[in-house]
């Protein structure tokens, strides 16, 4: 065998690179640079050519597409109308609406309630690409984004699904569950900072599990979670289970190095926020201003608890009720698989941060509506996962003791056992599995239908063309966060416009609206009616006004109500 | 007005520092970017049956060092290969190291030779050539006197001229006595990060400036374009920048076990005095131009880069306390104070990444490091960046004087345990 290095040593370099230089011969490319050396331990090389993985992905490439479409139609249809828009939605909105136009992070004082990347972000689609897709109304623009990041969490689940071990079916099958449970559909349409944190942490859980381990990757991750951070903080609480994720993931020489750059990618961007708010003499609490610290210790400890989830009377059992009413299904299957998630080592991290999550559920304290929405990429990759994985052990199981029973001379005995097992799980599905997906898939099918067709948002529609042609724009309304901006695109002076959460709260308010007697109208929704946060000033104004018109019932009733002596 | 000037002042010198910073923590974690990559800087890279085997000739110039060579000669000649030629080349005017040296030759008939300097002035590119037509062997290697060198290191060197079939060979360089000072931790790290990452990725963009020893060139091809420059400062960048420009192949391997052990200089003067004639050198490479023939426009930007960096390094380093003030005392806006934030956070990702590296290097090298070092390391990272600048500026300000003479960088045995330096006393005499 000829050896290049033998050729090499008789020709003198010196002469190839003259060669080389004049152009008329060039040297033979040698080692590749990214060539992989013999590994030392005889482990299997981690990365076919990129050609290869392309082929090998394009199956995994169809499901999410298919994927993708399914639930591109299902949530784009009826988004604008079905929930009802939601006080959250319209603080959002109204916030990335003052950033645009105002420059400012919120209409009225910015006091720390969250960081804002995540109006930030709003803002940027409203200014940016919402501006050129027809909307309904703001909150419809917001919702149309809301959209792009549930395709994109879609898209995430799958993959994620994938280099978490499971099919491509189990991966495919997680992703529906994600998005078509109606929990999902519900609160997945919503402008929450929920939803755009979503695709930012699924996406720092799949840089995690990079196949190749690279370092860019590790520091990609955490980037991405310490966005998602920026745009709700309660995220935090799920950087333990990346960090434990990427652990696993990042094995080998370059851990430690991983851990570090990841931990970096995670802290440093999140220190801009303290650093701003340091900035703007505004992380410690003062007399007169509004800080950082107050802003946390609203969220963490000074929210009125909710109660206790088992006590029936609280609003801890309304909102968990609440969820359960929308689909007990997926809620009741992640609670029933998520400890035998733990068993399998890949699922691991995922299955203790929904188990994480669902404790803090149970525990006392504040606990808002849309704290559903994280777990829930969690819930549908653990019920998928254990669900999938289970039937590959079943199918598994009884060939090999069929392939088994004709190995031996023991045929009748062997065929007996699978037969049984075959019986017995049938037994099983039977009575339990099967009605349980039937009843779930009719449930879920029906509530999907409506939430396409219904127009939940109805009374919110109404009630703005009502006041539009009824109210002059002199008036001063104290309105909710969703008739807010409704209001002010129907071209209300934002002045005039005042969310009922800021009277006796904010000092720039007081000075427009000192008592019940400047305010003109009360719009008094669901929202206000059940809100902690009413002030005199809301209270007054309810009491000396009077009913002069409303549409829908229960808890969708909005009522104008004409503010008199 | 006023505002507004300083406004885009803060801003512009923000985004530049940061950009070096985050430029510079890239290179230093280039060898980590995935396992893959990790496997690939070391020199595991094939069988080692059927490589061609080399005949080595090694120069050692050595200059004033009659306290340390006569270990050195002696470790080059135990070192396990069997085709070895020692070429240690003294100064005619420097009767103590050429005595040395000749009892070393005398303890090692046909391994070592010694070659009397008679060339005016004296420095170490002239010393190498002057050794260059005496070299046998098919590849010339380059030691310095004080260097402790890795007894297996020859043949894992030839097994990469053979299974990359390189032209060059750089294998890796450590200092060693982080204990002695603040600053010599800083400085052996300088050097883990050099070699243990950042050549590699010199390498992998075919621009590579080589460093001073445990280098290894085809001897046809190094007389092919002459030999060393013998009127550069730093004479190793040089060979390597005119290399790159020819196209020649550079690999570069690195294992703890085989890296060659030096030591820190031995003030901080004469760290400042080898630091100036280093950024001199890299000057002098940057005016000669060979650069230039670089063939792709991403590598000639490098270049350029790479031999300004002392430079962008010194104007960072000043500018941070300006940075720092005048987000203290200038009233600026928001965005803006935020991004003057940025090369703060750069500083603290690369201390962090510093502290990490600290400890894979105690772990790789077996060294004890302990709580005292990691503060030194943390508090040391500003005044060893004002040291550097102090070099940077001295080196502009001697290359302005046309003041190009050789400072040369003492050595005692501080990298070695005591006994060995007794050892090489007693062989000197």
């Amino acid at each position: 065998m000829t050896n290049p290095g033998a050729l090499r040593a008789t020709s003198p370099p010196g002469a190839v690179l003259l060669l080389h230089r004049t152009g008329s011969a060039v040297p033979a490319r040698r080692r590749s640079r990214s060539a992989p050396p013999i590994s030392p331990g005889g482990t299997p090389p981690i990365r076919p050519a990129w050609r290869s993985r392309l082929l090998s992905g394009r199956r995994t490439v169809l499901v999410t597409t298919v994927c993708v479409l399914v639930v591109a139609v299902v949530h784009g249809r009826g988004m604008y109308t079905a929930p009802i828009r939601f006080d959250d939605e319209g603080t959002y909105v109204a916030q990335a609406h003052a950033v645009l136009t105002q420059g400012r992070l919120a209409p009225y004082t910015y006091w720390y309630d969250h960081p804002p990347l995540g109006w930030l972000v709003l803002a940027g689609w409203l200014g940016g690409p919402g501006a050129l897709w027809h909307a309904p109304n703001l909150i419809g623009s917001g919702r149309q984004l809301m959209l792009v990041l549930d395709l994109v969490s879609v898209a995430l689940v799958v993959v994620l699904g994938r280099r978490l071990g499971l099919g491509r079916l189990t991966a495919g099958a997680a992703a529906l569950l994600y998005a078509l449970t109606p929990l999902g559909l519900t609160y997945h349409r919503m402008v929450l900072l929920d939803n755009i944190a979503t695709p930012l942490v699924l996406g720092a859980f799949v840089l995690a599990l990079s196949p190749r381990r690279r370092l860019v990757c590790a520091l990609t991750s955490g980037v991405l979670l310490a966005s998602a951070v920026l745009v709700k903080e309660t995220t935090l609480l799920l950087a333990p289970f990346v960090l434990w994720t990427l652990w696993q993931g990042f094995g080998g020489t370059t851990r430690r190095m991983s851990l570090a750059v990841f931990t970096l990618g995670v802290t440093l961007p999140v220190t801009l926020y303290p650093f701003y708010a340091l900035t703007n003499d505004e992380l410690l609490p003062g007399v007169g201003h509004v800080s950082l610290w107050a802003g946390i210790y609203f969220q963490l400890v000074g929210r009125q608890s909710s109660g206790s989830v088992f006590d029936v009377s609280s609003d801890a059992h309304a909102v968990a009720h609440g969820w359960m009413s929308v689909d007990p299904h997926l809620i009741l299957a992640a609670a029933a698989l998520v400890l035998p998630a733990l068993i399998v080592r890949r699922l691991r991290p995922v299955a203790a941060a929904l188990l994480f999550s669902g404790l803090a559920v149970l525990r006392p304290g504040y606990l808002p509506v849309p704290l559903i929405v994280a777990p829930m990429p969690l819930a549908a990759l653990v019920v998928a996962g254990v669900t999938g994985m289970s039937v590959t052990w079943w199918v598994r199981r009884v060939h090999g003791m069929s392939a088994a029973g004709r190995a031996t001379s023991n045929v009748a005995r062997r065929r007996w056992a699978a037969q049984a097992l075959i019986l017995v799980s049938l037994g099983v599905l039977g009575a339990g599995v099967v009605p349980g997906v039937h009843a779930a898939a009719t449930d879920w099918f029906y509530r999907d239908v409506s939430l396409m067709q219904t127009s939940f948002d109805r009374p919110y529609l109404d009630s703005t063309a009502w006041i539009e042609a009824n109210v002059p724009r002199t008036a001063t309304l104290l309105v909710d966060d969703v008739t807010w901006t409704s209001l002010l695109e129907a071209g209300y002076p934002q002045d005039r416009l005042i969310w009922f959460t800021k009277p006796n709260v904010d000092p720039e308010v007081d000075q427009r609206v000192p008592s019940y007697r400047s305010v003109d109208y009360v719009i008094n929704s669901d929202i206000m009616r059940t809100s902690r946060q009413t002030s005199g000033t809301v209270r007054d104004a309810l009491t000396h006004s009077t009913a002069v018109a409303s549409w829908g019932s229960g808890s969708n009733q909005i009522v104008v109500r004409k503010v008199g002596p | 007005m006023l505002g507004l000037i300083i406004d885009v002042v803060v801003t512009a010198m923000a985004v530049v520092m940061g950009s070096v910073a985050a430029l510079t923590a890239n290179w230093m974690v280039y060898a980590w970017r995935s396992p893959e990559g990790l496997r690939a800087t070391s020199f595991a890279r094939g069988p080692a049956e059927g490589v061609t085997p080399l005949r080595f000739s090694l120069i050692v110039p050595a200059r004033h060092e009659d306290a340390v060579l006569g270990h050195t000669l002696d470790t080059l000649a135990a070192l396990r290969h069997d085709d070895v030629q020692i070429l240690c080349v003294v100064g005619h005017d420097d009767p103590g190291t050429t005595a040395v040296a000749h009892a070393a030759q005398d303890r090692h008939p046909g391994r070592v030779e010694v070659i009397v300097d008679h060339s005016w002035p004296k420095n170490k590119p002239t010393a190498l050539n002057t050794a260059l037509p005496h070299c046998t062997g098919n590849v010339v290697g380059v030691f310095d006197a004080e260097d402790e060198v890795a007894p297996t290191l020859l043949t894992a060197i030839e097994a990469a001229f053979c299974h990359d079939h390189a032209d060059v060979v750089q294998g890796g360089v450590q200092l060693m006595n982080i204990h002695s000072s603040w600053w010599s931790l800083r400085n052996c790290l300088e050097y883990y990060f050099w070699f243990r990452s950042r050549l590699h990725y010199h390498a992998d963009r075919e621009f590579i400036p080589l460093g001073g020893n445990t280098v290894f060139v085809r001897t046809s091809l190094l007389r092919a374009v002459g030999g060393w420059d013998p009127v550069c400062l730093a004479e190793d960048c040089e060979l390597g920048v005119r290399l790159s420009a020819l196209g020649a192949w550079v690999s570069v391997a690195y294992e703890p076990a085989l890296a060659t052990r030096e030591q820190t200089p031995g003030t901080l003067t004469a760290l400042i005095k080898q630091r100036t004639r280093w950024n001199q050198g890299f000057v002098q490479v940057l005016r000669k131009g060979m650069w230039r023939d670089l063939p792709t426009r991403r590598q000639r930007l490098l270049a350029r880069y790479t031999l300004l960096t002392p430079f962008l390094q010194a104007i960072t380093g000043l500018l941070v306390p300006v940075s720092l003030g005048l987000i203290l005392f200038a009233s600026t806006p928001t965005l803006v104070t935020l991004i003057a934030f940025l090369p703060l956070l750069m500083v603290i990702a690369s201390t962090v990444i510093e502290i990490v590296a600290l400890d894979d290097f105690a772990r790789s090298f077996r060294v004890q490091v302990g709580l005292r070092d990691y503060v030194r390391l943390v508090l040391g990272a500003l005044p060893y960046q004002w040291v550097l600048a102090a070099a940077a500026v001295r080196a502009v300000w001697r290359e302005l004087h046309d003041e190009r003479g050789w400072e040369k960088t003492e050595h005692t045995n501080a990298h070695r345990s005591d006994a060995a330096a007794d050892a090489t006393r007693g062989a000197a005499r």
